[in-house]
């Protein structure tokens, strides 16, 4: 070829290769990338100032959309409510809202805010009172005048009150619905104390000693405008927004408050192992873990980085990793502004893996303290918060909303940015030493809340367990009028010929054991289901149940204060609740009664329908037991008896019915029960063979 | 002026005021925002919105695949999510230790699958065989299990700085969100497009095991997720929104792996996602790294659209659910898609008489009678792609009946059908939508979602700044219209818990 036509071809297949070759290489998601710098992050105009009644203002414009949105806390807590009073703030909060104000009622209130697509929400929580303001802007001058209204004149209206407490004793009856709420709960007041302002839960008991005097005077402590942080963001004008604030809440007065301190915490650390029993579930909720620590804490940045890499580098990937181990597992060092937080790992994980995970996490805990972190583990750590951070400004709304809380806090305001710093300075030898100081994998508090029966191992493998009664405490039911002497009397002529009618008395009191084959049937999830039991009663406090169910033999023994389940892979204890209502049954018991019976008051009521017809009602107490006995009118032998219990719905009136009345060793004795809570059938029982004073041997009582 | 007028006056200058700061909105904010945005069809088909929202230097990626459990046919009824959670199990390159090595064990797995299927399937099954071919199923899985690396697509966005990673399905779509800082732009690329380029379903059987746990947990176990399956079933005879996401139990046990990737091959072609990107970034940009790294994927046919069509009921349909727990009562009424010009009126009538604690049934079940506990009225059940439902529910009292529940609600439709709502109602129901939209466009992320669900349901993304403008024309009359034409009932399906005694 010609040299020309050479370079020429050479020319053209440069040209070639340059127009054909791609743009750049795709990369793979692993490779190396070099990310062009990032844009800063803007830092928008605040406005910070002090009214002269005390509020601290915080305004933040933003014109993107038409709203505007406002948040207020007041310093204030529900530790600051008295015991018996538990829920007192809580009521305050939700009333401060829907009880009206002087001028317009709660409903009124409602409608005018729906109508305008405004909201206002008031809480009062363990760190502080809070309102919610959420509006179009052109409905700013209707809304501001009632969000001031609220605050300055609230009415608390009593009807509004009494559903606020219907409201949190339906609370109540469903708190041990949901296991996780369950162990969140019961954790936190083994952290500080079943009695500690931080923990305790309202009762019954507690919500009923509310007044509307408490709520006012909880309400008149705090809400003052020298007690007010309030941040304004959204589409406004800063001077004219002050001003409208300054017309709304200008003539507050300020009330010159001396607030209490927050509770101090105490922590004891001590290892201790608790259960609690939920039978209706396949899986376990487990928490690990002792008190925290604050946010303020120089070690924090190091604690943030030590959390992350053993929640998720280790515990989350570990017992996930394990097949069919954990459906989710978790760590958290909890940091508060002012109260300690809570140090916790947790899972949720297949009954049948309880201990082992519970295991893996305890080794967890324990390798963090001895040895460093691994460099990958250290850098993607770190990586996670730096590459993140961005998020935590993204938005005006979050910019004020963070330096509102820093404020009321007490923090420096640039604290996200000072603590985002130090996390990048973080070195595995400060993880090692945060872990070293703030970790106790030794003493750990354990909380397993689930099936105990279908544990992998029993629980006690761990330490001695706390079995933990979530009993929720029954308020006393109908009070039965005064006693007098004439009922008093009454009450025993009437009690005495009812075991007459059972038969010989002397035979009745010379009972001492009664043995039963029954067959039980119970209402249950999955269907009705009948079983066999025989059951051996010694008074006054020994009993044995062996039971036929479907999964094989079970045995139940009650002896004095203890008492256990026996299967085939060995025995639990029962928990509190339970024993206690096995224990009770026998103040019930008519022959227990008439050997006791100068310890039992026994007062005649009157006549009262029971199971559809008349009835001689007794009301009985006794052995801290109170319950009523009713009388068959013609022959005098019970028909049954009602007392209060814990039912699925809360507090249940308990019926048992008896029935079929034959003869045994010459005592007539009711061969049908059948068992109602509530009105509803609950279950059945029908006998099949009766005995007294048999021979019993003690080894049948043995708890091991 | 008298009286009268005086009060006409009030009243219009009211209704004024509304108009005005509608267009207020529509004037500054809503054209503004069209402006910053642009799209792209890439050759392949697949379609890029970007907005550009300088705030923050961070950006949401959306991905809008146009497939729900509304394309399931009977048999592999659940695998729209059981495909959503395969999208985190990672690539060719992503969660692998050695892919040249896994594909073999895993395409074994497979294989034995099959033979200890076909044999359980069998009328007299070989327990030998199937224990033999169970045994060589375990190892294999426990063979395959060492060649993961767990997690690993996760835990590359989380570190790039995602706190947002999420999916989820539903009866007309399934949605990938993320969330970064705004210059990991590529990264989001490369990992994206290698996602729906070279997907791995590894961890297929164990995962669906997982599924079949959450139908367990979520719905078997519910007595409200009970109830919402039946009443789906009754009221959708037809159309496949008669199923639910999640799927029928029995096919969840025998979907196979090659289903999942022939239905990804079907439905997650390039044609069929649509992206939306929102936040502080370039668009030109974008589209150039969109082509770089999403021409690859090879163009397919767009999926046949769905034929069946839920033809018109011929009477009420009942359905009831005994459950342990205090009545609850659902009513559903066949309405038309949400493209349909009746939706806006629907949308009002379902708020005014439904929603929230000033509209018509809390009013009268809750407060008046107190009926129920909560009451409420939604449209677009179980999706609004399709031909859908309008659903009134209602949680009953103690010691109330679901049949008095249905009675008050009833007579709340026959009033609304017989006199217009009023001016103030009306104010509201346009007050709250515009609120509502608003806070719907407010974030990247939530604007991202909005931009591909107007493009692909409502056929464009500029229709979402119409909706104000079509909020404001809506009429009393229009609702009495709709009322009367959609709330009749032979076009109702009726749900109900009955509680069963404990």
């Amino acid at each position: 070829m010609k040299k020309k036509t050479i370079a020429l071809l050479a020319f053209a297949a440069v040209l070639l290769a340059l127009l054909t070759a791609p743009l750049a290489a795709q990369k793979n998601p692993k490779d190396p990338f070099e990310f062009p710098k990032l844009n800063p992050l803007k830092t928008p105009p605040v406005t910070q100032m002090t009214m002269k009644n005390g509020i601290r203002l915080f305004l933040i414009e933003d014109h993107r959309f038409p709203t505007i949105d406002m948040q207020g806390l007041f310093f204030t807590s529900s530790a600051f409510e008295p015991a018996e009073k538990t829920g007192l703030a809580d009521l305050t909060g939700t009333v401060l809202r829907t009880g009206g104000t002087k001028g317009c009622s709660g409903d009124q209130i409602d409608r005018e805010l729906e109508t305008m697509a405004a909201s206002i929400e008031t809480a009062i929580g363990s760190e502080n009172g809070s309102i919610y303001v959420s509006i179009l802007k052109e409905n700013l001058d209707k809304v501001l005048p009632i969000m001031a209204d609220i605050l300055r004149r609230p009415a608390f209206d009593q009807e509004k009150i009494d559903l606020a407490k219907i409201e949190a004793r339906t609370n109540i009856s469903r708190r041990n619905d949901d296991i996780g709420q369950i162990t969140e709960r019961e954790f936190n007041k083994l952290i500080y104390g079943a009695q500690s302002p931080y923990a305790r839960q309202p009762e019954y008991a507690t919500i009923d000693a509310i007044g509307r005097d408490d709520i006012v005077a909880f309400y008149k402590s705090y809400f003052h405008p020298d007690n007010l942080w309030l941040a304004v963001w959204g589409d406004f004008n800063t001077k004219q927004m002050i001003r409208k604030i300054e017309a709304a809440f200008g003539d507050w007065p300020a009330a010159g408050l001396k607030l209490p301190a927050l509770p101090e915490v105490s922590y004891e650390y001590k290892p201790t192992v608790n259960y609690i029993e939920k039978t209706d579930v396949n899986q376990s909720n487990i928490m690990i873990g002792h008190i925290g620590g604050l946010l303020s804490s120089p070690d924090y940045a190091a604690l943030s980085v030590m959390n992350r890499i053993l929640s998720y580098d280790r515990m989350f990937k570990k017992v996930r990793t394990n097949e069919g181990l954990a459906y989710s597992v978790w760590g958290y060092y909890g940091a508060g502004y002012k109260v300690p937080g809570v140090f916790s790992a947790g899972a949720q994980t297949k009954s049948g893996s309880t201990v082992k995970a519970i295991r893996i996490m305890l080794d967890e805990m324990k390798r963090i303290c001895k040895e460093e972190v691994s460099d990958e583990e250290l850098k993607r750590a770190k990586d996670q918060f730096l590459n993140s951070y961005v998020f935590q400004f993204d938005s005006r709304a979050k910019i004020i909303r963070s330096m509102l809380l820093y404020a009321f806090d007490g923090y420096p305001l640039d604290f996200s940015e000072q603590l985002i710093k130090k996390i990048e300075t973080v070195t595995k030898a400060d993880v090692l030493n945060a872990a070293k100081k703030y970790l106790r994998p030794e003493q750990v508090q354990v909380l397993v809340v689930g099936k105990q029966a279908d544990f992998d191992k029993p629980l006690s493998e761990l330490g001695p367990v706390n079995a933990i009664d979530i009993a929720i405490p029954v308020p006393v039911g109908d009070k039965a009028p005064e006693a007098t002497p004439e009922t008093l009397a009454k009450g025993r002529e009437l009690f005495a010929k009812a075991v007459a009618a059972m038969g010989d008395p002397q035979k009745v009191k010379a009972v001492k054991s009664v043995r039963t084959v029954v067959e039980v049937t119970q209402s249950t999830p999955m269907g009705e289901m009948t079983m066999e039991a025989e059951m051996v009663s010694v008074f006054p406090d020994k009993l044995h149940v062996a039971l036929n169910t479907p999964g094989g033999k079970m045995n139940m023994v009650v002896n004095g204060d203890k008492a256990v389940m026996k299967m085939a892979q060995g025995s639990m204890p029962i928990p509190e609740g339970q024993k206690k209502e096995l224990r009770e049954g026998v103040y019930r018991d008519m022959f227990y009664m008439w050997q006791n019976l100068d310890q039992y008051q026994v007062q005649f009521l009157g006549a009262k329908k029971f199971a559809d017809s008349e009835a001689i009602d007794l009301a009985v107490s006794g052995f801290g037991a109170s319950f009523h006995l009713f009388l068959d009118p013609r022959s005098f032998l019970p028909c049954g008896n009602s007392y209060m219990a814990m039912g699925a719905e809360g507090p249940a009136t308990v019926e048992e019915r008896v029935s079929d009345y034959r003869e045994v060793e010459g005592i007539k004795m009711p061969f049908r029960t059948e068992g109602f809570a509530n009105q509803k059938k609950a279950s059945g029982q029908a006998v099949k063979t009766i005995q007294f004073n048999t021979a019993v041997s003690d080894d049948l009582f043995k708890i091991d | 002026m008298t009286k009268r007028s005086l009060r006409v006056m009030v009243v219009l200058f009211a209704l004024l005021a509304f108009c005005f700061s509608s267009s207020q909105l529509s004037g500054q904010t809503l054209d503004k925002m069209k402006t910053q945005i642009q799209e792209k069809t890439l050759k392949n088909g697949m379609k890029f919105i970007v907005m550009e929202q300088h705030e923050a230097p961070v950006a949401s990626f959306h991905v809008y695949a146009d497939v729900g459990s509304a394309q399931e046919v009977e048999g592999i009824t659940g695998i729209s999510h059981i495909l959503e959670h395969m999208a985190f199990k990672g690539t060719t390159t992503v969660g692998t230790k050695d892919y040249a090595v896994e594909v073999k064990v895993l395409d074994e797995l497979d294989q034995v699958y099959e033979k200890l299927s076909r044999e359980e399937s069998q009328l007299k099954p070989d327990p030998e065989r199937v224990k033999e071919l169970k045994v060589r199923f375990e190892q294999l899985q426990q063979k395959a299990k060492e060649y993961v690396v767990t997690d690993e697509y996760s835990d590359l966005v989380m570190q790039q700085g995602d706190n947002s990673s999420n999916a989820y399905t539903s009866s007309d779509a399934t949605q990938y969100i993320e969330s970064l800082p705004a210059n990991r732009l590529e990264f989001w690329m490369a990992i994206t497009s290698d996602r729906f380029l070279n997907p791995v379903f590894r961890e297929f059987y164990k995962e669906r095991d997982v599924i079949m746990e959450e139908r367990r947990l979520g719905l078997e176990t519910q007595p409200i997720g009970k109830l919402l399956e039946d009443f789906e079933a009754a009221a959708f005879k037809a159309h496949p929104y008669h199923h639910e996401v999640i799927g029928h139990m029995s096919d969840l046990q025998r979907i196979r792996h090659q289903d999942v990737k022939d239905y990804f091959k079907k439905y997650y072609s390039p044609s069929n996602l649509t992206v939306a990107i929102v936040g502080d970034v370039d668009p030109q940009e974008v589209f150039k790294l969109a082509e770089l790294y999403f021409e690859r994927i090879p163009s397919g046919p767009r999926p046949e659209p769905l034929r069946t069509r839920e033809p018109e009921q011929w009477g009420e349909r009942r359905s009831t659910v005994k459950a342990q727990s205090q009545p609850v009562l659902i009513v559903g009424y066949h309405r038309p898609d949400v493209r349909h010009a009746d939706n806006g009126a629907l949308d009002a009538l379902a708020n005014i008489i439904g929603q929230g604690r000033s509209s018509r049934i809390w009013e009268s079940l809750v407060k008046k009678e107190k009926a129920a506990t909560q009451v409420g009225c939604f449209n677009g059940f179980p999706g609004d792609k399709y031909p859908n439902l309008i659903a009134f529910f209602s949680f009953t009292s103690k010691d109330k009946t679901a049949a008095q529940s249905l009675d008050l609600i009833d007579k709340e439709i026959e009033k609304i059908k017989k006199e217009p709502v009023s001016a103030q109602e009306l104010a509201k129901y346009k007050q709250m939508t515009k609120k509502s939209l608003i806070g719907q466009m407010k974030s990247n992320a939530r604007m991202a979602a909005q931009l591909t669900y107007y493009d692909v349901v409502q056929g464009d993304w500029r229709l979402l700044f119409d909706e104000l403008a079509n909020i404001d024309k809506i009429t009393a009359a229009d609702i009495q219209r709709v009322a009367s034409t959609y709330l009749v009932a032979t076009n109702r399906t009726v749900g109900e818990i009955i509680p069963e005694k404990n």
